[in-house]
């Protein structure tokens, strides 16, 4: 078994017996993006708490629209509470502005003692660009980090990729500019207010470089990206596949290699699933009327275990860019308190199938293929 | 594009669009289609498809389309339903897979489907395997198969047999590119059909992204565009586009890119002019080209008919050597 816990980490091994030195043994993932509450039928939020923590993935942040708009203490307390009992670390993001109308402030100072990690208006608008940054430097009083997911809704109306793929399917397009026009504003509002901020998905090339930049200016600012986005691209919305359609779309193979080279070089700081498990009937009509979105607990692992197989990555960066980055963004100051650990196999190959995976929701376009890559066991 | 609506022969098991198919079954079509001319020109009737019920599924409004299907499918002798889908099932909230499911139950052989989604007709093709055909009537953006070979029987006609080869022919399109799925099909019909010298024309706001992927040659001048043209193919503009961020104005677009007949007389002596319809006049095309000596564009919709007795009886065939 290779040990990739930090060396301070509280965690005796002397109880894990494993017959091969190819495991490893990580601390519990932390997922940045994850939607809990999307399935719709009421059993979701518990079924995919289990299915998390059964991934190796302990501890789950929510953006602010997962289920009902939070924008009160005693709900966060509630929602909190509601997956503690299941052994989920859920992390929540409080509203930026109230119903994520993007008009009027939210009550950020009440969101943030309800123990919101951050605040963010997801990916609904904002009125104009003053609410925007009157909302940054109101959060910036109260020392709270803003999430962004960036997105410029007039330039996204599309369902694809803006490519010669949507073209020729004769869909509607979201140019990458529909992210990198958001993102280049909210790096500058950024700099303007001193907030630190933490952007999102990042799809696209340009994305990769606006972050480059803020960074090399100094700026308090870190990203992810979603591990599908790493492993697909508008290539296999071929043939109108709908369990391919995500938002934001999957892009071109130029941004994934620059997604995979903005995680090597250190740009990109974390990957998260970007979770959102549908029932098959959103997913059961024309492509472009099927609900984005991608089951993606079930597959981390592999595909995690892919990036180092493929160089992407080492396997101590991996345990950075999927446990330790992402809690230092999440502002899990008690990581290592609440503590436990993640057997891996990453030479274990299974079958992905709608038996084999865990999550209520089927949608994924990796169904059929062979992965590598599972979690042997959790600690708690 | 995978290919569903091709039998393990080679046959049209569906006919979702264009691509997917080669050059031989494109002139098969045509040749099929050529056989229901009588000596005289004139449009005959046959039995192909006596006992078989076909259904005109128009999620989608369309008067001219559903019409000359209809026209195609009484003169192979079926069993025709129109229904007035867009607002009936769908309309109380009922989905795409069970309004199939629901129809096919009632003994139907063939779909003839409009919808608005880019991909409706792959679609279904999926839900609705093994009994039905699904006919591609035009889908969202993506694809207007049927149209696009009536196109090329009318070239076939008015050009080839009069002793120009496809593969020698310039071809121009004009209009609105972007969101054509009459452009779509039509190129890549003529692309298979050998046809190498293939223009689009259109302002950039109406051309698709990665249009330099489709290997066509691009112009943003129609006077250049058209010099020396076989053919010139207008789209029509649709009235949301003008004064959207697209287009300025009617006037405008006509000044630039409306096939006058100063530009046709760029082309060549003999070019002919097609349109899908329906056109608006003095938008996208001159009334005295429209009604013009060299418009071929009513011939077009008598071409419509036999291409779409010609498509309907080889999916036919196709779906009864699937079931075995």
């Amino acid at each position: 078994m290779k040990n990739l816990l930090p060396k301070t980490w509280q965690f005796d091994t002397k109880n894990i017996t494993t017959d091969t030195n190819e495991k490893w043994l990580i601390p519990p993932i932390v997922d940045l993006c994850a939607r809990l509450n999307k399935f719709g039928d009421g059993t979701s939020f518990t079924h995919e708490c289990q299915t998390a923590i059964k991934n190796g993935i302990l501890h789950v942040c929510t953006p602010p629209d997962d289920g009902a708009v939070r924008e009160s203490s005693s709900l966060l307390k509630e929602v909190r509470e509601k997956a503690a009992n299941h052994g989920l670390n859920l992390h929540m993001l409080g509203a930026l502005t109230q119903g994520l109308k993007g008009e009027k402030l939210a009550n950020i100072a009440d969101i943030k003692a309800g123990g919101a990690i951050g605040v963010s208006n997801a990916r609904f608008a904002f009125a104009n660009d003053e609410v925007l940054l009157r909302a940054l430097e109101y959060a910036k009083a109260f020392d709270i980090k803003v999430f962004f997911y960036p997105d410029e809704p007039s330039l996204s109306k599309g369902v694809a990729h803006d490519g010669y793929i949507a073209s020729y399917h004769g869909l509607a397009g979201i140019p990458w500019l529909a992210e990198t026009v958001a993102l280049a504003k909210q790096i500058l509002m950024v700099e303007e207010t001193g907030i630190c901020a933490h952007f999102s998905q990042l799809t696209c090339r340009t994305s990769v470089d606006l972050v480059r930049f803020g960074k090399a200016r100094g700026l308090p600012i870190t990203c992810d990206v979603a591990m599908h986005q790493l492993f697909l691209t508008d290539d296999d919305i071929e043939g109108y596949n709908a369990n391919a359609h995500v938002y934001p779309p999957l892009r071109s193979n130029t941004d994934q290699r620059a997604l995979r080279q903005g995680l090597a070089d250190g740009t990109i700081d974390a990957i998260c699933s970007h979770h959102e498990p549908l029932s098959s009937t959103d997913k059961l009509m024309p492509f472009a009327e099927s609900v984005a979105g991608i089951s993606n607990f079930d597959t981390f692992v592999s595909l995690a275990c892919q990036l180092v197989a493929d160089g992407v990555l080492t396997d101590t960066q991996l345990v950075e860019k999927i446990c330790l980055n992402p809690a230092n963004i999440a502002g899990i100051t008690d990581y290592e308190q609440i503590g436990g650990a993640v057997l891996i196999d990453p030479n274990q190959a299974w079958q992905v199938t709608k038996q084999s995976i865990l999550s209520k929701g089927k949608n994924t376009p990796f169904l059929g293929d062979e992965l590598f890559g599972k979690v042997v066991q959790t600690f708690f | 594009m995978s290919k569903p609506q091709i039998t393990a022969s080679g046959g049209i098991r569906h006919f979702l669009g264009v691509e997917g198919l080669g050059r031989t079954q494109l002139e098969n079509i045509i040749d099929k289609a050529m056989g229901y001319f009588d000596a005289d020109g004139r449009l005959i009737n046959t039995d192909e498809l006596a006992g078989k019920t076909v259904m005109n599924l128009f999620f989608e409004n369309s008067t001219r389309t559903r019409t000359t299907f209809e026209a195609a499918q009484k003169r192979l002798g079926a069993n025709v339903l129109n229904l007035d889908i867009a607002r009936s099932s769908t309309s109380k909230g009922e989905s795409l897979s069970d309004t199939l499911w629901n129809l096919e139950a009632m003994s139907s052989d063939m779909f003839v489907v409009r919808h608005s989604s880019s991909g409706a007709a792959h679609f279904m093709a999926t839900q609705v395997t093994p009994n039905v055909a699904i006919i591609n009537a035009g889908d969202g953006w993506h694809a207007h198969p049927t149209q696009a070979m009536l196109d090329m029987l009318t070239i076939h006609r008015e050009v080839v047999q009069k002793g120009k080869a496809f593969d020698d022919l310039s071809v121009a399109i004009v209009g609105d590119i972007k969101h054509s799925r009459v452009a779509r099909s039509d190129i890549c019909a003529l692309q298979t059909l050998g046809v190498k010298d293939l223009r689009v024309i259109a302002p950039r706001t109406l051309l698709p992204k990665g249009i330099e992927r489709y290997g066509v040659n691009v112009c943003d001048n129609i006077n250049q565009g058209v010099v020396d043209c076989d053919v010139i193919i207008g789209l029509r503009i649709q009235n949301e586009r003008i004064g959207s961020p697209l287009l300025p104005s009617t006037s405008e677009y006509f000044k630039h890119y409306g096939i006058n007949e100063h530009r046709l007389n760029l082309a060549k002596p003999n070019a002919i002019v097609m349109h899908p319809g329906p056109m608006n006049r003095g938008v996208e095309i001159a009334s005295d080209v429209a009604d013009g000596e060299q418009s071929v564009i009513l011939k077009q919709v008598n071409n419509g008919i036999a291409v779409r007795m010609a498509v309907m009886a080889m999916a036919m065939r196709g779906q009864e050597q699937s079931k075995g």
